[in-house]
């Protein structure tokens, strides 16, 4: 056991820290999007940055070098991970998304052609994906999934629905669910696509989310004709495919650096209202509550450390994951609460108002954080795998 | 809308207070390590105790016992209000006023039973002679009570008893078993139960302590081995005996002793305000002045709970939901309670029975432990949670 980083990995960490003071545009800081709270403006900034990124090689920094990473493992990916999220560089779930989730799933099942495509691109910060999942009528039972790819000659032809796709209108791909055996139970007749967001017969409609931004999508599909190779890995092994891809997607790692420096802001701010003599910035419930959140912040960190470290070993994290993944969203509601108790009324302010405190971050994390805790599974369904895959308690 | 008291409710109130203050014991609320939401300390400090029985006869003599029965029965023919008053007073200070067959079976028999079965029961019950004891609970059925295996036969005048019962609190302590059985095997499982009343004395049966978590004898197991019972002893119709288990439930949730609550309460309250640290009371600590604020609150709402149940019973009205509502509220509030008073007290709360150190006689410790039975005891905090889905919310039956 060791749980300090190396003196290289330290220095890795300074490096990184340099760049990003040299590279984060002001005007991003400006912006300040959080959780789903990008604009057609900040999305430009951003891929700009993610463009930079990619071509340092630190988009996919653990990713092989054929394929646009540069092979350096797990651990700096996750350093890499927390410096950019600590300094809240414009990076956000799409690229947890095309690097991470889809771009490691695509390595597991993907052929070599497929690799290079998709996941070089994802690299370079070329290309984004988002992910084809839900349906109206499935989400948690994701398994009851019902768009449809049929073979028809050299092409498979695609119908149905897909909600809650975020990104989707930006996305350059979508990581497609579908049903390639309607008469093999559920979980066996599902396969995995990546289908250009390009092709005739895609309708992306916005969905506006809470904060009144643009970030999900309902995204219909009507006989979208692909190409064969846009099958991944084997036809009606997708379920497993799929979930594969989502114990990478509840990994979280990195999340613990995004609480941290709010945390620290808020710390900060009950301190400079002490010192101004507000009785606030002294008081025993809110520093008591401010505590308790950092210390569950550690326990966070210490998940995204271990779930790193297995990637490093090649372990495969599942229901570590989950356990991740309800911790955080946990978290941040909690995190949210207590942040708004100090805050008080001003916390309830948005961002125009000259009297926002911190950004209205807080104000804007109480909002945007609800979609954790259903995306990527809902607590409930992170319970279960908990229960079944880590406690081997049997299935319902 | 009036909450206010009566000038009627408000003399009788007084009446009660009046009536403690002389005929019990000064030390024996002290003593009494009896914790609100609790039945584990109950056989200890109650059922075997002289004081105890000299009270209960007394309550007796004026009807006390069963305050809302018509006096026919040895009622004092009063409000369930009233009757509520009283327990809240009695409960406060840890009086015996009170027993199974008084509040649980007695209001039962009230509702379901024949004439001659009221007539036989009822004033022997009002008069604290006998007591009893639930057998509803056997190995394998708890939460899923209806699966109950424990057989009546019919044979002659008689009904033949075999099974067993667990948990059965009391049982070595009280007089008779009112009990739950399976008179038709081949019905669906709700519809082949009936009720009845089963002397502990007869021939066949063999009572087995279990030591709880405080390490009192409270709990038993009871065994039948071809007991015989007279038919007349079953209550209301054969095979309709989960409707009116349901019911004696209903009964049973309603007793939580409220006015324990609030004693318990304050008695923690005061220990916290003259014990200082670094010169200071405990509850000069804002973290310790919000937690029991908290608790003080939630006792405020279990107290309003707990008249609404009462003002519904006055008028006729049974209150379903409400009974699993205050049984869950209050039982969870004991828990909390008690782990208040433990954080409050800190490595004292956490000595043994008999250290001088021992804050409240030890009281926050026990209450602890015994805490924990009555989440489970008369239909677990997931039972409630259902009956308040289903009964209460219309929300679909499932597993």
């Amino acid at each position: 056991m060791d749980f300090r980083f190396s003196e290289e990995e330290e220095a890795f960490r300074g490096e990184v820290r340099e760049w990003l003071k040299k590279e984060i545009p002001p005007r991003w800081i400006e912006l300040d999007p959080g959780l789903w709270e990008e604009t057609e403006e900040s999305w430009a900034l951003s891929r700009e940055f993610q463009r930079k990124l990619g071509q340092k090689g630190w988009m996919a920094p653990a990713y092989p070098r054929e394929y646009g990473g540069l092979d350096l493992g797990h651990m700096r990916r996750l350093i890499l991970s927390e410096e950019l999220n600590y300094h809240r560089a414009p990076i956000s779930i799409e690229v947890e998304i095309s690097v991470n989730w889809v771009g490691a799933a695509l390595q597991l099942f993907g052929t070599d052609e497929q690799k290079k495509k998709y996941i070089t691109e994802v690299a370079k910060g070329e290309a984004i994906f988002c992910l084809g999942y839900s349906e109206p009528n499935a989400g948690s039972d994701l398994a009851s999934l019902q768009t449809k790819a049929v073979e028809d000659g050299d092409s498979y032809v695609i119908n149905g629905q897909k909600i809650w796709c975020s990104y989707a209108h930006y996305a350059n791909y979508c990581w497609l669910g579908a049903r390639t055996d309607p008469t093999a139970p559920k979980h066996k007749g599902i396969s995995m696509f990546v289908v250009d967001m390009k092709t005739p017969g895609i309708t992306v409609r916005p969905l506006i989310n809470i904060l009144n931004r643009h970030s999900f999508n309902e995204v219909f599909f009507d006989d979208v004709r692909v190409p064969k190779d846009s099958l991944i890995g084997q036809e009606n092994n997708g379920w497993y495919q799929l979930v594969m891809a989502l114990d990478f997607e509840r990994s979280m790692i990195g999340t613990a650096a995004v609480n941290q420096r709010l945390i620290e802001e808020l710390a900060e701010y009950m301190t400079e209202l002490r010192r101004g003599g507000d009785p606030r910035g002294d008081d025993p419930l809110l520093k008591d509550e401010l505590a308790e959140v950092a210390v569950q912040n550690e326990v966070l960190r210490m998940m995204c450390y271990r779930i790193a470290w297995m990637y490093s070993k090649d372990l495969h994290p599942s229901y570590e994951s989950s356990m991740s993944l309800l911790f955080c969203s946990e978290l941040l509601r909690r995190m949210a609460n207590v942040g708004m108790r100090i805050l008080g009324p001003y916390g309830q302010l948005d961002m125009d108002s000259k009297w926002a405190v911190l950004q209205a971050r807080i104000m804007r994390l109480y909002l945007g954080c609800l979609s954790i805790g259903v995306g990527g599974g809902s607590n409930e369904i992170q319970r279960n795998i908990v229960a079944m895959r880590g406690l081997g308690l049997p299935r319902k | 809308m009036d909450f206010r008291f009566s000038e009627q409710e408000e003399a009788f109130r007084s009446d009660v207070e009046g009536f403690i203050q002389r005929e019990l014991p000064p030390e024996w609320t002290a003593q009494n390590l009896y914790w609100p939401g609790g039945y584990g300390a109950i056989p200890e400090f109650e059922e075997t105790n002289p004081i105890a029985q000299q009270f209960k006869h007394k309550l007796a003599e004026k009807g006390w016992l069963t305050i809302s029965w018509p006096e026919e029965y040895g009622g004092a023919g009063r409000s369930h209000i009233e009757q509520a008053i009283f327990h809240e007073r009695m409960s406060y200070y840890r009086a015996p006023a009170a027993d199974v067959g008084t509040l649980i079976s007695g209001p039962t028999i009230m509702r379901f039973g024949s004439d001659e079965m009221k007539r036989e029961w009822l004033p022997r019950m009002a008069k604290g002679e006998i007591r009893f004891w639930l057998a509803y609970s056997e190995p394998n059925a708890g939460s899923d009570l209806s699966s109950m295996k424990t057989s009546a036969v019919e044979d002659g005048d008689h009904f033949i008893i075999n099974g067993q019962k667990t948990w059965s609190s009391g049982a070595h302590t009280t007089d008779y078993a009112w009990m739950a059985v399976r008179t038709d095997p081949s019905a669906p499982p709700h519809k082949g139960i009936s009720l009845i009343i089963v002397d502990n004395k007869s021939e066949g049966i063999t009572i087995r302590p279990l030591t709880n978590i405080l390490g009192t004898h409270s709990f038993n197991e009871v065994f039948f081995d071809n007991v015989r019972v007279p038919k007349r002893n079953i209550v209301g119709e054969m095979n309709r005996g989960w409707y009116y288990l349901m019911v004696a439930l209903d009964f049973e949730r309603l007793v939580v002793a409220i006015g324990g609550f609030k004693r318990t309460f304050e008695e923690i309250l005061r220990w916290g305000t003259d014990t200082t640290h670094n010169d200071q009371p405990l509850t000069s600590d804002p973290l310790i002045k919000d937690r029991l604020a908290e608790i003080a609150i939630e006792i405020d709402v279990a107290y309003v709970l707990f008249w609404q149940t009462a003002w519904m019973l006055d008028r006729g009205l049974v209150p379903h939901i409400e009974a699993s509502l205050l049984k869950l509220f209050t039982t969870e509030l004991s828990q909390r309670l008690a782990s208040t008073g433990m954080e409050l007290m800190g490595p004292y709360a956490q000595l043994d029975r008999g250290s001088e150190f021992l804050p409240l006689g030890g009281r926050v410790c026990s209450g602890y432990l015994d805490c924990i039975s009555a989440l489970v005891g008369a239909g677990t905090s997931e039972i409630q949670r259902n009956i308040i889905a289903m009964r209460g919310l219309g929300l679909p039956w499932a597993w």
